[in-house]
Parts: C-alpha cells; sequence; structure tokens
C-alpha cells in the first residue's frame, strides 16, 4: 500500500477513535492489578488483592444479587408488557392510539432522576420504599421504550400476508397470534429481553433514589462505596463487569445464529 | 365440501372520497374460472379481497352459495387463498405449511398426515416435506401456496396475481399445473391477474375491469372478438387504432372517414352517432396483405419487420393510426418475405372484424 498524506490520516484517525473509545476501559483494566491501596497508573506492583477484595466485599455481594433479582423481574415485565403494548399499537387501530404510543415511550424525554424522585415520593406514599417492587417498576417504566423499539422493528418485518393467509386458512385472530405473529416476534422479543437486561443492569440515576439499604443494586453499591475509599476494588469489579457483558454478547450472537438455522427469523432472498 | 357459486351484488367500496370500487354486480358460478383483469387500481384486488372478508364492502352484499358472507370474517368463510408473494410461513416446513388450515379444523392426526401426504404427492413434493419454505425454488414454493390453500377443500379459491413472481418459462407451466388442480376438484376459482393472455388462456369467463369499474365480462373469445368498448379491446391483445368520424350510416352499414379513406363496416358493431370522432380498431391477424395492383383499404411503407419466431410482426408506416403504425401479422414466410422494409404494401381487413369506439 502506498502511503501518501490521505491514507496516513485516515490511519491516524481511525487509531484515535479507537483509543478513546478503549482507552477507559484499558487503564482501568491496568488499575485493577494495582497491588497498592491507592490508585496509580501504571502500577508499581502488581496483584489480584483488589478483585478478591471485590468479590468478598458483603454490600458487592448483596448488590449483585439485588441486580441479578432486579434484572431478571424488569426483563420479563418489560417484554410481556412492551410486546404486547407494541402488538396493540402496531396491529390495532383505536382511538387515542398515539397517546398510548406517547405515553410508553414518554420515559425517553424525562429525566431519570425525576423519574427515580417521583417513584420514591409514590413508593412512600404506599409504605413500599423498601420493597424490590419499586425498584423494578421504575426500571420497567425506563427500559420500555427500548424494548417497544425492538418489537416494533420485528412485527413490522413480518410480511402482513402471511397473517392473511393464516386467516384465510381458518384461523382466528388469537390462532393467527399464536401460530404465526408471536414466533416471528421471537427475534424481536428476545432483543428487546437483551436492551431489558442490559438497561436494568446499568441503570443508575433513578435507582439510587428508589432503592433501600437492603434493596440496592450494584451500581448503587459501587456509588456508595466510591464515597468512603478510593482503592482499585472499583477498577476490578469494572473489569469483572466488562468480562461478563462480553460473555453475555458472545452467547447472545451465538444463540441468535441458532434463531437463524432454527428459521425463527424471517426469510431473507 | 361443495364448490359455491359467489354472487356479488351492488358490492362496492370507497376509502374516503376515492371511489376503489364503484358497486357491481357479478354472478361467479359453481366450478368456474373467473379472472379479474385489469391494470393496477382498477380495482380487481379489493373485489378479490371483498370476496376473502379482507376488505368490507362499503355497500351492497356478498354471497356464497346463496348465504351472505358480507359480515363474515375470512376465517369463518370457506376460502382458500394464493398470495402473490405465497406467503408460505417461513417459521413452518412445508407439511406444516400444508397441515395448517385442517389442525386449524381440529381434524384427528391420522387423518390430517393422510391429506398432507396426498397433497405432496399431487404437488409432486413428497420428497420435500421436511423442507423449509426459503430452501425451495419460486416454483416450488408457488406448488405450496396451492396445495394449502386447496387442502382443505375450501368452497372458493382466490389468487391473487401468484404467477407475477415467476420467470416467464415457468409461468407457463405453472399455468397449466394450475388450470388442472383447479379442473380436478372443480372449484369455484377467482384468479385476479394484469396479464392478459394469462386471463385468455386460463379463464371460463374474465372481467375486464379499469378505474373501479367493471368494463365486460364475457368468454375470453368474447372480450377479445367482442370488445364492449375501447379500453377492453386496446386491453387485450394488440391492436391498431385507426383515427375517424362516423359521417354516414346506410344500408346497415356505418361509413367512417378516416386519412385512409372512408372504411365501411356494420353498423352494429360501431357504437357511435353521426358525426362522433372515434376510433377504429384492428386486430393485426386479421389484416392481410392485397397483391400488387389490387384496390387496398389501407396502404402503407413497411417500417420494421420483426421476427418473433412462430410469427412476423409488421409495422407500416401510417399518419392515420395512433402512434404512427399500423401492426399487421403475418405467419406465412413469404408473405412475410414480401413485406420489405421500405417497400409499399396494400393491406385488406374484412368488415365484420373491424370495430370502431367513441375516441376517448
Amino acid at each position: 500500500m502506498r502511503l501518501n498524506f490521505h491514507s496516513i490520516a485516515f490511519w491516524l484517525l481511525v487509531s484515535l477513535l479507537i483509543g478513546f473509545v478503549l482507552l477507559p476501559a484499558v487503564v482501568t483494566a491496568i488499575v485493577a492489578f494495582n497491588a497498592g491501596a491507592v490508585i496509580t497508573f501504571p502500577p508499581k506492583d502488581w496483584s489480584l488483592r483488589w478483585f478478591e477484595r471485590a468479590l468478598t466485599y458483603r454490600d458487592f455481594q448483596r448488590g449483585l444479587w439485588n441486580s441479578v433479582i432486579v434484572m431478571l423481574w424488569t426483563s420479563v415485565f418489560a417484554v410481556s408488557i412492551g410486546g404486547a403494548f407494541a402488538w396493540v399499537i402496531d396491529r390495532c387501530d383505536f382511538p387515542g392510539k398515539r397517546l398510548l404510543e406517547g405515553l410508553l415511550t414518554s420515559s425517553l424525554l424525562i429525566p431519570s432522576f425525576t423519574i427515580g424522585i417521583g417513584f420514591l415520593i409514590l413508593a412512600n406514599q404506599v409504605a413500599m420504599n423498601r420493597s424490590f417492587a419499586v425498584v423494578i417498576v421504575t426500571h420497567v417504566i425506563l427500559v420500555l421504550p427500548f424494548v417497544m423499539r425492538a418489537v416494533f422493528v420485528s412485527l413490522r418485518s413480518i410480511d402482513p400476508s402471511l397473517e392473511r393467509a393464516a386467516a384465510s386458512l381458518g384461523a382466528g385472530p388469537w390462532a393467527v397470534l399464536r401460530t404465526i405473529t408471536l414466533p416471528l416476534m421471537v427475534p424481536g422479543l428476545f432483543s428487546g429481553l437483551l436492551f431489558a437486561a442490559i438497561l436494568s443492569f446499568n441503570e443508575f440515576t433513578a435507582t439510587l433514589f428508589v432503592s433501600a439499604q437492603a434493596t440496592q443494586t450494584l451500581p448503587v453499591a459501587m456509588y456508595n462505596y466510591v464515597r468512603e475509599y478510593a482503592d482499585p476494588s472499583m477498577a476490578a469489579l469494572s473489569v469483572m463487569f466488562f468480562v461478563m457483558i462480553t460473555v453475555v454478547l458472545a452467547l447472545t450472537n451465538w444463540l441468535m445464529d441458532l434463531g437463524r438455522i432454527l428459521a425463527i427469523k424471517s426469510q431473507d432472498h | 365440501m361443495q364448490s359455491a357459486s359467489v354472487d356479488i351484488v351492488q358490492a362496492g367500496k370507497t376509502f374516503g372520497s376515492h371511489i376503489a370500487l364503484a358497486p357491481i354486480d357479478m354472478e361467479i358460478r359453481q366450478g368456474e374460472f373467473m379472472t379479474l383483469l385489469g391494470p393496477s387500481g382498477c380495482g380487481k384486488s379489493t373485489l378479490l379481497n371483498m370476496i376473502a372478508g379482507f376488505v368490507t364492502p362499503s355497500s351492497g352484499a356478498i354471497r356464497m352459495a346463496g348465504a351472505d358472507v358480507t359480515r363474515l370474517p375470512p376465517y369463518r368463510r370457506k376460502i382458500g387463498m394464493v398470495f402473490q408473494n405465497y406467503a408460505l410461513f417461513p417459521h413452518m416446513t412445508v407439511a406444516d405449511n400444508l397441515a395448517y388450515g385442517l389442525k386449524m379444523q381440529k381434524l384427528p392426526k391420522a387423518e390430517i398426515r393422510a391429506q398432507v401426504a396426498r397433497t405432496l404427492e399431487v404437488i409432486k413434493l413428497t420428497k420435500f416435506a421436511d423442507r423449509h419454505p426459503r430452501q425451495l425454488s419460486g416454483g416450488q414454493q408457488q406448488r405450496v401456496a396451492i396445495g394449502r390453500a386447496v387442502i382443505t377443500n375450501p368452497q372458493v379459491l382466490l389468487l391473487d396475481e401468484p404467477l407475477s413472481a415467476l420467470d416467464k418459462n415457468l409461468r407457463g407451466s405453472m399455468q397449466v399445473e394450475i388450470k388442472e388442480i383447479q379442473q380436478r376438484l372443480g372449484i369455484t376459482t377467482v384468479f385476479v391477474t394484469h396479464d392478459q393472455a394469462e386471463a385468455l388462456s386460463m379463464s371460463d369467463r374474465i372481467a375486464v375491469m379499469s378505474e373501479g369499474r367493471v368494463r365486460q365480462v364475457g368468454t375470453p373469445d368474447e372480450v377479445y372478438e367482442r370488445p364492449s368498448d375501447g379500453f377492453v379491446a386496446s386491453f387485450l391483445g394488440d391492436v391498431t387504432r385507426i383515427f375517424g368520424r362516423l359521417t354516414e350510416i346506410r344500408g346497415g352499414a356505418a361509413v367512417i372517414l378516416t386519412e385512409a379513406g372512408p372504411l365501411r363496416l356494420p353498423e352494429a358493431q360501431a357504437d357511435l352517432v353521426l358525426g362522433q370522432d372515434c376510433e377504429v380498431f384492428i386486430r393485426p391477424e386479421h389484416l392481410t396483405l392485397v397483391p400488387d395492383g389490387q384496390p387496398a383499404m389501407l396502404r402503407g411503407t413497411v417500417a420494421m419487420r420483426i421476427y418473433q419466431g412462430g410469427h412476423f410482426d409488421i409495422l407500416v408506416d401510417h399518419p392515420g393510426a395512433v402512434g404512427g403504425h399500423i401492426l399487421l401479422r403475418l405467419t406465412d414466410r413469404e408473405q412475410a418475405a414480401q413485406a420489405e422494409p421500405g417497400r409499399q404494401i396494400g393491406l385488406h381487413c374484412d368488415p365484420k372484424n373491424l370495430r370502431a369506439f367513441p375516441s376517448a
């Protein structure tokens, strides 16, 4: 390849972009292996002690467990509710349809802390402020727009004549939904589920308001930790986060390919 | 199940102020192959979807075997439908696609299996039972779609441009296959197409439609040989149109003055009033070459001779014809050899084959 000014500039830009995206992760990963109690970069000595600390610290253990509980319930509720409403909005005609769609996706426009404060006040009114319910409800509201987007995309990729064909063969509306629409929506529901899980697991701002000591999620526990300590256990946690999400995404990729083999995905010719 | 007649009684459809289908009456007889033919937007698909139950008529009624089905949803009408893109269920195998309608009828499993096996044999896809639709060729998908539509023994078979996605060679053989299945089952069939050749070769009767109206209903022979208006005449088959004006009616003959001089035709074939501007329609196969030196109805210079395999299409320059050419079709090679480009030739047409309609 001939190196001229343009190609040099191009590769420089690409390297800068890659560096810009990856640098924080790389720095954090290196810091995690620090032996000292103070964050230094680059580390003078190396150890795994902060991984041990992160894994054994009770608030983190608790927080991870809480996060998983909240994530699972949020995903299930958000996909059921989001899937159902997305179908209703896409396939049925009724007055106020646009309003309903606007309402369900409004959390995109409202700041997370506003939603957090709102639910905190509401939960106090009904004495639910220490329960998981309020955290889960808050998360469902926050992830709903993303779930619905994913479901809409897959609904719109279903050829409407498939549902007509089913109807012409004697399938009533429910049979059509059960045997045609729902199976073909699986990829959309699955990506909605993934969105819901990742967003819920990462959610911090609103959760800070609605979680109590017993229900605090991992990000909230990390925030509380950082307020008191400044050691590299945060960095160690980040590395574990990163590895976990990579594994989940790799798994998803594999599953989606499986979906193609099982012909869940629509025809591509 | 007995196949049924379909009666369309003053059924029409409007969308807001747009008239998709003006109220029409049509009677489709039991076991008949009826084609709805017309350009896109003529209302043929609207009419088909009304019979299927996907479109509710704004007025009028639809009856199947005498029973009013106007308000019945599609899944309660006993129809089979084949869609333009086949609409095979992508997440099901060929066998499951075929079994779908029978499962909806809640037939016993053993009976479903037997019927699916029988249908697979009819559509010659027994070996492909466990394939998914996307693993099949276009023609195979088409056969699955037809098999799926007829396996439930519907009263009426509805076909929505089922051949338009296939290439030309395959289309010909699928026409034959569809016709064969239809005749064996004796099933009332409504076929929608914009392809006049398809309509002429497959139908018992054709309804020619345009702009939300039915222009003519008749056998292929009737609509081709005795079109009721200029639209029908020019939509079916090739035709040469010559501008003129009705100047005289005498002794049962109408005289139309054209650029080529007066043309005479039986009065019954000219739906005109005296003095009206009109067009005279001539089919290319009705024109014959006149030997040199003898009187001819039309004269012109050969502009082009196009070899079509089985016949020759000859374009003859003529200022009075729409498009500036008269089209002549010759199957005889010796005659065609005479129609050398640049040569002056004379043409004749038996007056009983001429038609005149008012100018559009």
